[in-house]
C-alpha cells in the first residue's frame, strides 16, 4: 500500500512539473509567432518607397507610410519634451516632500491617471480639447500621450529618488548647500542614468499607443506639419489599414508594424545596455 | 509675503507645488467634464441604458447591455484561460528552471508586453481569426451542435477571437505579477515541505502557491481590470456589431471597442452623451477592480511585493 | 610658548527633541579650538543627536527641535535665519561613506565649493589637490581624478568625503562615527590623519570605540542617557574619572 501511494505521488510530481514546463513554453510562444509574422509580411514591404512616399489611393499598389513615420517621430518627440520635466518635478514632489498636502494631491492624481484605460484618456482630451478647439489636432494628441507618459515616469522617478540613501542628501546639506540645491545638482545628477532609462521605456510605450490618438490627433493623408491639424501616426494608420481589404495597404500595415516593433525592441536593448554603464 | 526672507528652499517648494496642484486641477477638470457630459436625464434613461441591448444612434436608442455583456464575458473568460497558463509558467520560472533558462523564459514573456496593442490585433486578425474561421469554429460546431452558445456562421472574428487575444495579452501581465509574488515567499516554506518528505511539486503547491493565495486573487483582479480596458486589439477582432447575441461565434462589441468605433463619427449631442456614459461605466469598472485589488494587498501585507508591473490597459 | 586655549564652539543648556521625546538634556559643553574632542558613551545616549545640533542638521528631521543655545565664535547660531551659512563653517562627515553617485572624484571634492558659486577651473583644480592631500588621499587617486567616486574602496571613499568637507575650508569639522563602517587598516589611516590635524583644525568626533577616543583626542566628553556626565582632558577622563558612571563605562562594566 505504502509503495503504491508513493509511486502515485511520484507520477503526479512528474506530471505537474511537465505541465509547468508546457505552460512556460506556451507563454513564450506568442512573441515569436508575432515577430515572425511581422518579419514574414513586413520585411518584403519595407522598400525605399515605404519610407519616403505617401499611401496610394485605395486598391492601387505601391506607396508608403512616410507621413505616419514622420508623424510618430514628431508627436513622440513633442510628448517627451513636454512630459519629462513635469514627470521629474512630480516625482521629486512626491518622494522628497511626501507629507505635504500638495504632494498628496499630486500623488492621488498620478494614481488615478495610471489606472485609467488609455482609450478613456483619449475620450477625456476629446471632451475637453477637441470640442473646445473645434477639431482634431496634433496638440490634442500630444496632450493625450503626455497624460500616459507622465504618470508612468513620475512613479518610476519617485522610486528612483527613494532608493538614494538619506545620507547622500545630508552630506550635501552638511557642505552648506540648500536642500533644493542638493536635490537638483546632486540627487538629479546622481540618478540621471535611471531617469534616462525610465524616459526611454516611456518613449517606447507611447510610440505604440493608438487608442488615445484615435480621437485626438485622428489621422491624415498628408505630412502633418501643423500643431493644430490632425496628423498621421504609425499605430493609428496600422489600425486603419488593417481593417481594409486592399493588399497594398495591408502590406504597408505590416511594414509599419515591423517598424514599431523594431523601435520598441531596440529601446528595450538600449535600456539594458545603458543600465550597466551609467 | 516678504520675498527677501523667503529662502531658496521655500521658493523651490512653491514652484514644484504649483506644478503638482496644476496637474491635480487638470485631472479634476477632466473628471468633471466626463461626469457632467454623461448626465442621465431621467431614471428611465438610466434603467434603459443598463437593460436594453438596443443601441441605435439614428433612432436615439441607447441601450448598452450587449456591450456590458461582451466586456464582462470576454474579460472573465480570457482571465480563466490566461490564469492557469501564467500560474504554471511563473512557477516554472521561479521554482524549477535553472537561472539562465529562467531569465530567457521571462524575457520572452516580458517582451510580449512591449508589443503595441495594435500589432497584436493585426496579428490576431490575420493569423488567429482565419484559424478560428477555418478550423476551430467548425470543429466546435461539429462537437457542440449549431445552437445556443455555438449558433451562427463561423466568421472567425467575434467574442471567441476577442477572448483568445485578450488571454494572450494578459499572459505577460499575470506572469510578471505572479513572479514577484513567488519571489517574495521565503525559501523556508518550500524547504519545510521537502524536509517532511514531500515531492518537489507538492512543496511548490503547498509552500509557494499556498502562501500566495491572497496575492493571486489580487493579481486576478488586476488582470481583469487590464482586460476590461483593453481596446485596440479587441476592436480589430471583435466584429463590431452592436446587437446582442449569446453565441461565442457572434460578432460583438465591447464597451471600449464601441468607443473606438463610434466616437470620431458621433454627430449629435445625444450620441456623444451616450458614449460619455459608456466611458464613465468603463472607468468605474476598471477603477473598482483596481481598488478591490488594492484593498486585498493591504490585507495581505506580503513583504517586498510591489505592483510595479501593474499593467496599463492599451 | 603657551597660549590660553580659545573656545570655538559652546553649548549652553542645550536640549534636543524628536517631537516630545527629549534625546539630549541640558548639555553645556565647550569645544576648544584646534583640538580633537571626542564624544563617547553607549548607543542611544544622544551623542550623535548632540553633534547634529552643532551644525543645525538636527532640525532637518521632521518634528525635531531644540532649546537652549549654541555659540560659534561667540555668536548664537540658532538665531540666524538660514542654517546654510553655518554649515559652511562647521562641516560634517557621516558614518556611512557617501560619495555622490555618478560623480567623479574631482567633482565630488569640489561639490560644496562649485555649487556655492566658484567656477574658476584653476582655482578648483588647486583646491582638489590641496583637499585630497590634507585628507591623505592624493597619492592614491591623483591619476584617476575623473573616475567615479563610487569605484573607490570603503576607506578611500570616507577619506574622499573628508576631502570634500575640507574643501569648503571650515574651521570646525564634526565627525559622526567616521570609522565604524570601515576595516581596521582604513580606520588606522583615518586615525593617523586625525592625529595630524591637531593644532590645525577643530574636530569633534563621536565614537563608540573608547580606544579610538583615547588614541586620537585631546578632550573627551562622556554622555549617558542624553546627559553630559563628565568632560575634560582625555588623559584625565580615562585615568582618573570624577564620576562613577564614567568609571563604569570606561572599565567596560556596560556599554
Amino acid at each position: 500500500m505504502m509503495l503504491n501511494t508513493f509511486r502515485v505521488r511520484k507520477t503526479k510530481n512528474i506530471v505537474a512539473i511537465t505541465l509547468m514546463g508546457v505552460t512556460a513554453t506556451l507563454a513564450c510562444i506568442p512573441i515569436f509567432l508575432i515577430l515572425f509574422k511581422c518579419l514574414e509580411l513586413g520585411l518584403p514591404a519595407m522598400t525605399l518607397q515605404f519610407f519616403t512616399e505617401l499611401p496610394k489611393p485605395a486598391g492601387e499598389s505601391g506607396g508608403g507610410l512616410a507621413h505616419s513615420i514622420l508623424g510618430t517621430l514628431t508627436i513622440v518627440t513633442l510628448t517627451t519634451i513636454a512630459s519629462v520635466p513635469v514627470a521629474v518635478i512630480l516625482g521629486l514632489l512626491t518622494s522628497e516632500f511626501p507629507k505635504r498636502k500638495t504632494a498628496r494631491l499630486a500623488s492621488l492624481s498620478l494614481d488615478v491617471l495610471s489606472a485609467i484605460p488609455s482609450i478613456l484618456i483619449g475620450v477625456f482630451i476629446y471632451e475637453f480639447a477637441v470640442v473646445a478647439m473645434g477639431g482634431f489636432s496634433m496638440l490634442a494628441g500630444v496632450a493625450a500621450l503626455a497624460l500616459i507618459f507622465i504618470p508612468i515616469m513620475a512613479k518610476s522617478s519617485h522610486e528612483i529618488f527613494s532608493l538614494v540613501p538619506r545620507e547622500i542628501r545630508e552630506s550635501g546639506m552638511a557642505l552648506g548647500l540648500s536642500r533644493s540645491r542638493v536635490l537638483v545638482s546632486i540627487l538629479l545628477i546622481g540618478v540621471r542614468g535611471g531617469l534616462l532609462r525610465s524616459a526611454l521605456l516611456c518613449i517606447a510605450r507611447v510610440s505604440g499607443e493608438s487608442a488615445p490618438l484615435l480621437f485626438t490627433a485622428l489621422n491624415a493623408n498628408y505630412f502633418g506639419t501643423s500643431l493644430f491639424r490632425p496628423v498621421s501616426t504609425l499605430p493609428v494608420q496600422i489600425y486603419t489599414f488593417a481593417q481594409t481589404p486592399f493588399p497594398a495597404w495591408q502590406e504597408a500595415a505590416w511594414a509599419g508594424a515591423l517598424v514599431l516593433i523594431g523601435i520598441s525592441l531596440s529601446i528595450q536593448v538600449m535600456v539594458r545596455v545603458v543600465g550597466s554603464k551609467v | 509675503m516678504n520675498w527677501l526672507r523667503v529662502t531658496r528652499d521655500q521658493r523651490f517648494f512653491y514652484f514644484i507645488s504649483v506644478c503638482g496642484v496644476a496637474f491635480f486641477c487638470v485631472v479634476c477638470l477632466m473628471g468633471y467634464r466626463i461626469i457632467s457630459a454623461s448626465h442621465f436625464h431621467s431614471s428611465s434613461d438610466f434603467i434603459h441604458f443598463f437593460t436594453s441591448s438596443n443601441w441605435d444612434p439614428v433612432k436615439k436608442n441607447f441601450g448598452a447591455l450587449s456591450f456590458l455583456y461582451a466586456t464582462l464575458t470576454t474579460s472573465l473568460f480570457s482571465l480563466l484561460l490566461a490564469f492557469p497558463v501564467a500560474l504554471g509558467a511563473s512557477l516554472f520560472i521561479t521554482e524549477i528552471a535553472p537561472r539562465k533558462l529562467a531569465s530567457a523564459l521571462s524575457l520572452c514573456v516580458e517582451l510580449l508586453s512591449t508589443v503595441p496593442s495594435v500589432i497584436i490585433g493585426l496579428w490576431g486578425l490575420s493569423v488567429v481569426v482565419p484559424v478560428l474561421r477555418l478550423t476551430v469554429q467548425p470543429f466546435l460546431q461539429d462537437v457542440f451542435g449549431q445552437s445556443g452558445f455555438f449558433a451562427g456562421p463561423p466568421y472567425g472574428v467575434g467574442l471567441l477571437a476577442a477572448t483568445l487575444i485578450l488571454a494572450v495579452m494578459l499572459l505577460p501581465t499575470l506572469t510578471a505579477l505572479m513572479r514577484e509574488l513567488f519571489k517574495a515567499v521565503p525559501r523556508a516554506s518550500v524547504e519545510a515541505v521537502l524536509a517532511l518528505g514531500g515531492t518537489r511539486s507538492e512543496a511548490i503547491w503547498i509552500g509557494v502557491v499556498g502562501a500566495s493565495k491572497r496575492g493571486l486573487i489580487t493579481a486576478a483582479f488586476l488582470g481583469l481590470a487590464r482586460a476590461i480596458g483593453e481596446t485596440m486589439a479587441v476592436t480589430l477582432v471583435i466584429g463590431n456589431r452592436n446587437d446582442f447575441d449569446l453565441s461565442v461565434m457572434a460578432l460583438s462589441q465591447t464597451l471600449s471597442s464601441l468607443m473606438a468605433s463610434e466616437i470620431a463619427e458621433s454627430v449629435d449631442t445625444a450620441h456623444v452623451e451616450a458614449l460619455s456614459r459608456v466611458a464613465l461605466v468603463l472607468f468605474l469598472l476598471s477603477l473598482t477592480m483596481r481598488e478591490l485589488s488594492k484593498r486585498l494587498i493591504k490585507l495581505t501585507q506580503v513583504q517586498g511585493f510591489s505592483f510595479k508591473s501593474g499593467g496599463h490597459a492599451k | 610658548m603657551t597660549t590660553t586655549p580659545s573656545i570655538e564652539l559652546e553649548t549652553k543648556n542645550l536640549c534636543a527633541f524628536f517631537g516630545t521625546f527629549k534625546a539630549v538634556s541640558d548639555v553645556s559643553l565647550s569645544i576648544i579650538s584646534n583640538q580633537v574632542t571626542s564624544l563617547i558613551g553607549p548607543s542611544g545616549c544622544g551623542k550623535s543627536t548632540f553633534l547634529r545640533c552643532l551644525n543645525r542638521m538636527h532640525e532637518e528631521i521632521e518634528g525635531a527641535s531644540i532649546s537652549g543655545k549654541v555659540f560659534f565664535k561667540g555668536k548664537s547660531i540658532y538665531d540666524m535665519h538660514d542654517p546654510i551659512e553655518i554649515r559652511k563653517h562647521i562641516g560634517m562627515v557621516f558614518q556611512k561613506p557617501t560619495p555622490f553617485p555618478s560623480m567623479s572624484i574631482f567633482d565630488n571634492v569640489i561639490a560644496g565649493v562649485r555649487l556655492s558659486g566658484e567656477r574658476n577651473k584653476k582655482v578648483l583644480a588647486e583646491l582638489v589637490e590641496r583637499s585630497l592631500r590634507e585628507a591623505a588621499l592624493w597619492e592614491e587617486v591623483k591619476d584617476k581624478l575623473h573616475t567615479l567616486g563610487t569605484d573607490l574602496s570603503g576607506g578611500q571613499q570616507q577619506r574622499l568625503c573628508i576631502a570634500r568637507a575640507l574643501a569648503v575650508a571650515p574651521p570646525v569639522l564634526l565627525m559622526d562615527e567616521p570609522t565604524s563602517a570601515l576595516d581596521p587598516i582604513s580606520t588606522a589611516k583615518i586615525e593617523e590623519w586625525l592625529v595630524g590635524m591637531k593644532g590645525k583644525l577643530t574636530v569633534v568626533i563621536v565614537t563608540h570605540n573608547m580606544q579610538q577616543a583615547a588614541r586620537v583626542s585631546d578632550q573627551t566628553a562622556f554622555f549617558l542617557s542624553g546627559e553630559l556626565v563628565e568632560s575634560g582632558n582625555t588623559g584625565v577622563v580615562f585615568t582618573v574619572p570624577k564620576d562613577k558612571r564614567t568609571e563604569s563605562y570606561i572599565t567596560g562594566r556596560f556599554g
